[in-house]
């Protein structure tokens, strides 16, 4: 027997979930850094995963592209410059694990409960057909929604209700601005080390 | 549900088994000898000093830095040119709101994009002043 | 994976031929004096690697060392589910013996309809680098440490102009998907290399960045680092790398023809209307599958010969290129197609009107960077500092 389409998308989805959710625990028990990020790695690519099966392709895609192939190796660059012998193994201390049980188990709760309390997500749709009819194409949907246009909310009967809907423009132009402090924030960064290598043209020229 | 992403996953699950059978396939008939000399580090004949693993200059993470900033510029920016020109994009949207009475037009989203490439542009120049891209 | 095998036989023909001498021309059929111009060398070499011992040197990190390669090699090979390989096939015939009813053209690609495909394969070409981090920190070897860092610096800051390069046709076409960026450049007759060749340039640098070709090279620089980031990588984990490189530039290529070349598009031969037939039959689906076969093949073979016309660049000089060059060019690429969509929309200014518009931008970008960066003898990267003096004494 061939399996079906909603067979795979089961399969899939189990082994994602399955693979972010063993590499996540592995990020947490790993004690050597370097390999944390690696875990990490795979975790975050597996969840791009899901965002895909759950229809947000776009979402996905960008998530392997920032986090998985942007982010990380941000942080696998930060932590091979720390990693030396006297820094590659870190141990949890059992406050620590305190505290961190603490403030996870807290978002936990707050996420489980948030998930249970909509309803359309704690029973199954009656008709599955209707569900893979969803809209794909999410990034024209994105892109219009950053430039100030709801499509959705543009059929709004309601002409004070549609005056609202602008979309997400304010926060596209301030995710501009916010881009532009970091690079100012980089170039910051970048200060110190010209300082002293200008200190030392100037020591060897004397 | 995303039927048409179903093949890519099997394709990438595919290429996972490539690349281990091919692997297993040499590991079965490759021969194994060991020697001491062999397992060190290859340094042209001389015996290695220390560990590989040192610091190194911070420039590199400097460049990881600007990359993941540009990459989440291009983020913003794929919307936009995907919605550009689409049947359903800007186009169509724009039709949808005079019909409306909505204030919305093609010159008003490009004014947008410039704003949003212009703040870029003035960052790009500003770090360049400011040395960042210095190679020294 | 086989078209790879070849695809190095062809670099070792080429490579000799650009330096007069005989390439590998010697294998053929076994037990027979049947030469057959070398075609059996890649297969002997395949063979070989098989046979090679899987050495696993002893200061490793056993686990990163072996995935590296496999990492590498399965982002790789994972591009092709989104690329097609040509355009249509009737589906009739090939549906009656399926026996299904549906006689929907076939669309010659393995997942058709994925909606943001381009941006996966840009996803999965960033996700290459881990391959070169790991095998590189892995391998515990100064020299592969450095060709790690090298490398994943050069692939991460190219990443950047490919990006810029890919959002103009984007911003052209309307879509992620390769087929229908074919499909609007087929309809046009204007292939992207004419309406954006600022674009092309931007695209094209980058993508031989991306895939380490000879004048970015530097991730290997025989010279410089014995072999970069694999140099403890021996028999069949080194091949995986070899391949993955392989691909990389094939995959490169497909990129540049489909985005930049018209893909399957070529003036009349590829068009039905030209022969006068209403959709595409046999004939004109197996010219179009030709047409991009032989736009691959000539890009590879420039890809080849630019191996051996250009010396390597300078790790400065590289990155310099990437920031300092590229990135602007890239953007003032990216604002000239928001400037010309905005033109052929509002005002309806043609297509073709437009090329020589693209044109002048291409060449006012030239003529800026040649004006930025002069000719100059003396290209040292602390060209203002005095030499280290040597203390002789000792």
């Amino acid at each position: 027997m061939i399996p079906s389409i909603t067979d795979w998308h089961s399969f899939f989805f189990y082994l994602f979930a399955t693979v972010t959710c063993v590499f996540a625990l592995a990020v947490l028990f790993a004690t050597n850094i370097v390999r944390m990020a690696f875990y990490l790695i795979i975790s975050l690519g597996a969840s791009a995963g899901l965002f895909i099966l759950a229809g947000a392709e776009f979402l996905g895609v960008m998530q392997l592209m920032i986090y998985v192939g942007g982010t990380l190796v941000l942080l696998v660059f930060g932590v091979m410059l720390t990693a030396q012998e006297r820094f590659i193994s870190m141990k949890t201390r059992g406050g620590e694990w305190v505290m961190a049980a603490i403030v996870g188990g807290a978002l936990l709760v707050l996420l489980v409960q948030t998930a249970f309390s909509i309803d359309d997500w704690t029973a199954p749709r009656a008709d599955l057909s209707a569900v893979s009819a969803i809209e794909t194409q999410t990034a024209t949907r994105l892109g219009l929604g950053l430039l100030g246009i709801r499509p959705d909310q543009a059929e709004e009967a309601d002409p004070v209700l549609r005056q609202g809907m602008s979309g997400y423009l304010l926060l596209f132009e301030i995710v501009s601005v916010h881009l532009l402090v970091v690079l100012i924030g980089a170039a910051y960064l970048a200060r110190s080390k010209r300082v002293t290598s200008l200190a030392r043209a100037a020591e060897m020229r004397r | 549900m995303a039927t048409a992403f179903l093949p890519v996953f099997l394709f990438v699950l595919a290429g996972l088994a490539t690349s281990l059978g091919m692997l297993s396939m040499g590991w079965a008939f490759g021969p194994a000898r060991k020697g001491r000399v062999k397992e060190m580090p290859y340094e042209s004949g001389m015996d290695p000093i220390h560990d590989a693993r040192r610091r190194f200059d911070v420039r590199f993470h400097l460049v990881a830095i600007a990359f993941v900033l540009f990459d989440v510029e291009l983020l913003f920016l794929y919307p936009w040119a995907v919605a550009n020109r689409h049947p359903e994009g800007i186009d169509a949207a724009v039709a949808k709101a005079g019909a409306l009475n909505v204030d919305y037009s093609r010159m008003l989203v490009f004014g947008e994009v410039m704003v949003f490439l212009a703040i870029l542009a003035l960052g790009f120049v500003y770090v360049w002043r400011k040395g960042v891209f210095q190679w020294r | 994976m086989t078209a790879a095998a070849y695809f190095v036989l062809l670099e070792r023909w080429i490579a000799a031929w650009v330096q007069d001498r005989r390439g590998p021309n010697r294998v053929g059929i076994p037990l027979t004096k049947v030469r057959l111009f070398g075609l059996g060398q890649p297969l002997a070499d395949g063979l070989k690697f098989i046979f090679k011992e899987e050495f696993t040197p002893a200061h490793v990190n056993r686990g990163l060392f072996v995935l590296a390669p496999i990492a590498i090699l399965a982002a790789a090979l994972a591009v092709f589910a989104v690329i097609p390989f040509g355009s249509v096939i009737p589906g009739e015939t090939i549906r009656g013996w399926l026996g299904e009813e549906s006689d929907r053209p076939i669309e010659l690609i393995a997942a058709p309809g994925v909606n943001v495909a381009l941006l996966y394969v840009f996803a999965l070409s960033s996700i290459g680098v881990y391959g070169v981090i790991l095998g590189g920190w892995a391998s515990n070897n100064k020299y592969s440490f450095l060709g790690m860092l090298r490398s994943s610096a050069q692939l991460i800051a190219y990443e950047i102009p490919l990006g810029l390069g890919i959002l103009g046709v984007v911003a052209a076409t309307g879509s992620l998907e390769l087929d229908v960026i074919i499909e609007q450049q087929a309809q046009t007759g204007v292939w992207f290399a004419f309406a954006q060749p600022l674009g092309l340039i931007v695209f094209v640098v980058a993508a031989f960045a991306e895939a380490a070709r000879l004048p970015f090279d530097l991730p290997e620089a025989e010279q410089e680092l014995i072999g970069g980031y694999h140099t403890e990588y021996a028999g069949m984990k080194l091949l995986l790398f070899l391949v993955a490189e392989f691909l990389h530039m094939i995959t490169a290529a497909f990129l540049i023809v489909i985005l930049f070349a018209g893909g399957w598009h070529f003036w009349g031969l590829t068009d039905p209307g030209f022969w006068g037939v209403s959709e595409v039959n046999w004939p004109i689906a197996l010219a179009r599958i030709a047409v991009l076969m032989t736009k691959i093949f000539l890009v590879i073979l420039f890809f080849m010969m630019v191996r051996w016309s250009w010396p390597r660049f300078r790790f400065d000089q590289l990155m310099n290129l990437a920031w300092k060059v590229m990135l602007p060019l890239g953007m003032v690429n990216l604002v000239a197609v928001a400037v010309f969509e905005e033109l052929r929309k509002s005002f309806e200014v043609s297509d073709w009107l437009l090329v020589p518009m693209a044109w002048a931008v291409c060449l006012a970008g030239w003529l800026a960077v040649a004006y930025a960066a002069p000719l100059t003898s003396d290209n040292r990267p602390r060209r203002g500092l005095q030499p280290y003096r040597v203390d002789t004494q000792i």
